[in-house]
């Protein structure tokens, strides 16, 4: 095993893909930016909003199976965790990100955004009045989690939760790389058991307080977990795409074989049926409840057209990959692989404008072209600080006692 | 090219898991197709070597499986809308139940994938089996202790007593011996 110091590798891809996302940043943001003059400020925030949601998908993701593969080992785990490690380390940029979205819910600013009204329902003032015509008697209930101070307060707590994991586990992670220092491995695995806790329980939330609570009303304790799979499974879909991005390097060429691929492969299996498998039992359990306060949110998203989408996500994000994936020919094909990644990454954003898209336009045909915009200019942005990230180290933690997960026999 | 038949193969006998890979790959580069390795251990890379082009099974666990999710479908089908038509909670008794049926449907899906892939895989390698001839070899029963063989059967169509005794012998093994049957 190595134990020298070890030097970032140098990748001509990643430079081209962090060009390709600022391109993107500057597209999607300037189009927004324009959006807000044109269109108006309500539209912004909204895009603003569900763009952020779905790029926020990656960098959880990432730091979340950072920790896991700290805690399971197996080779999949030491060929992908700089790429993790890159991804997570984002997250305290997509923490000022989230600014505008806490200036457009705070009842002493979103006036002065140009909003008439705040971005969430359950904000707007005399909501929770008994004396205001606006009083809502269901959200007035709920005010003790609801308020716009505890909100803002719960999203920075997620994001020091997030932003401390991602830069300890990178800080020590580097450390292992310059001195080979054993102790590091285990720092690391301690450090992801009691993070992943909190992770899950941190994820679980922000998916409650971003968009479950868009219609106040409704809840489903599944959210947060089907959020966490889905975007567990786009951003395994992201990691295989990267991966033949990056396959040519010679340290890849020399450590990395099929197997680590196949098991990213396996994994997207099992993340597919997963995402089948949480989106079918909310439905399911509210289905078969029949209750009224519940049912409003599949009404909402089987009317005006929204209905078209799912037979989409059906066969595109569950039967198509799901037998695609389950060949083992096209697991082991990197090729392959990355085209059936790009279409469950397609998928994924067709599936979050269906969850959170809704809550804005009662119809398909109103959906504003800002929120394509959006969503491309802030996964740009992540995709550049990605690219960035992921040139600083070297491209495999050579120093780590996982990398004999990598070698004929090492993994008994 | 002699008679096959007279010996079950040519067996070497390797001292690690990564000269048993070589050996399993330099092997399948010599276009030998019907072989087997022992290790104590299993070694994933050695599977790809040895490993017929396809198995059979994943086929088997396929049509079981799209067969027991189909079955299971059906089953609750007759039964609640034509044997005994029976109003559950004011659900639907039309096919557009079907998200009631999703759980019993999944069930006898991966119950008919499990044991096709079971009892596929007894079918097609023929376990359990009393006798087999590479017990003959000795040190043997090593093979689940700490050495590692590489059989190459007689089954074989590039096979022939003598080359690929020879073949074997220029891999480095401890030992070469026939197999008898």
């Amino acid at each position: 095993m190595a134990t020298t110091s070890l030097a970032p590798t140098r990748v001509p891809q990643l430079g081209r893909l962090q060009t390709i996302g600022l391109v993107a940043a500057a597209i999607g943001l300037v189009l927004l930016v324009a959006g807000y003059f044109i269109v108006g400020p309500e539209q912004f925030f909204r895009s603003y909003l569900f763009g952020f949601y779905f790029t926020m998908s990656l960098p959880l993701a990432c730091l979340g199976f950072l920790m896991l593969q700290h805690l399971t080992g197996g080779a999949w785990g030491v060929t992908v965790r700089r790429m993790l490690e890159a991804g997570a380390l984002a997250l305290p940029v997509m923490g000022l990100l989230f600014i505008p979205i806490a200036l457009a819910t705070y009842p002493t600013t979103y006036q002065s955004l140009g909003l008439a009204q705040p971005l969430y329902e359950w904000a707007t003032p005399g909501v929770i009045d008994p004396s205001s015509p606006l009083f809502d008697p269901g959200i007035a209930h709920k005010a003790p989690w609801l308020t716009p101070t505890f909100y803002v307060a719960r999203a920075v707590i997620y994001f020091v939760i997030w932003t401390s994991l991602a830069l300890m586990l990178r800080s020590w992670s580097l450390d292992q790389d310059r001195t080979g220092n054993q102790a590091s491995a285990k720092r690391m695995r301690m450090l992801s058991g009691i993070g992943l806790a909190l992770f899950v329980i941190s994820v679980t939330f922000a998916a409650f307080d971003w968009t479950m609570s868009l219609d106040p009303h409704w809840f489903s304790s599944i959210y947060g977990a089907h959020y966490m799979i889905s975007s567990g499974l786009m951003t395994l879909s992201f990691l295989s795409i990267i991966i033949t991005q990056v396959r040519q390097t010679e340290i890849f060429e020399e450590h990395v074989s099929t197997k680590p691929i196949h098991d990213i492969g396996k994994l997207m299996t099992a993340f597919t049926v997963l995402w089948t498998y949480m989106s079918y039992a909310q439905y399911v359990i509210i289905w078969a409840g029949d209750v009224a306060e519940s049912t409003p949110w599949y009404v909402h998203r089987t009317q005006g057209g929204w209905i078209a989408i799912v037979p989409i996500l059906m066969v595109g994000q569950f039967f198509l990959p799901f037998f695609l994936l389950i060949s083992r020919k096209n697991k082991r094909r990197l090729g392959s692989l990355a085209s059936i990644a790009t279409l469950i990454i397609v998928m994924r954003f067709i599936d979050v404008s269906w969850i959170v898209l809704p809550a804005f336009h009662a119809n398909i045909a109103e959906v504003s072209w800002m929120n394509l915009a959006a969503p491309v200019g802030l996964v740009g942005l992540w995709l550049t600080l990605f690219a960035s990230n992921l040139q600083r180290a070297a491209l495999l933690p050579l120093n780590d006692p996982n990398m004999e997960w990598l070698h004929v026999g090492g993994h008994h | 090219m002699q008679a096959s038949n007279e010996i079950y193969g040519v067996m070497a006998e390797f001292d690690s898991p990564n000269s048993l890979l070589e050996a399993a790959k330099k092997a399948r580069a010599a276009g030998y197709r019907k072989m087997d390795a022992y290790s104590p251990f299993p070694i994933e890379e050695v599977c790809e070597e040895i490993m017929p082009e396809d198995t059979g099974v994943p086929r088997i666990v396929l049509i079981c499986g799209l067969l027991g999710a189909s079955s299971g479908f059906i089953f609750q089908a007759i039964g609640e809308f034509l044997d005994y038509p029976y109003n559950i909670g004011g659900r639907p008794i039309a096919i557009t139940n079907w998200p009631a049926m999703i759980p019993i449907t999944f069930e006898c899906g991966i119950l008919c994938a499990a044991f096709g892939a079971v009892f596929g895989m007894l079918a097609l390698n023929g376990l359990p089996m009393p006798y087999h001839p590479v017990f003959n070899v000795p040190r043997f029963e090593r093979a689940s202790q700490d050495a590692f063989f590489l059989c190459i059967e007689s089954v074989d169509p590039l096979f022939d007593r003598g080359r690929t005794s020879q073949f074997l012998r220029g891999l480095s093994p401890l030992q070469v011996s026939e197999v008898a049957h």
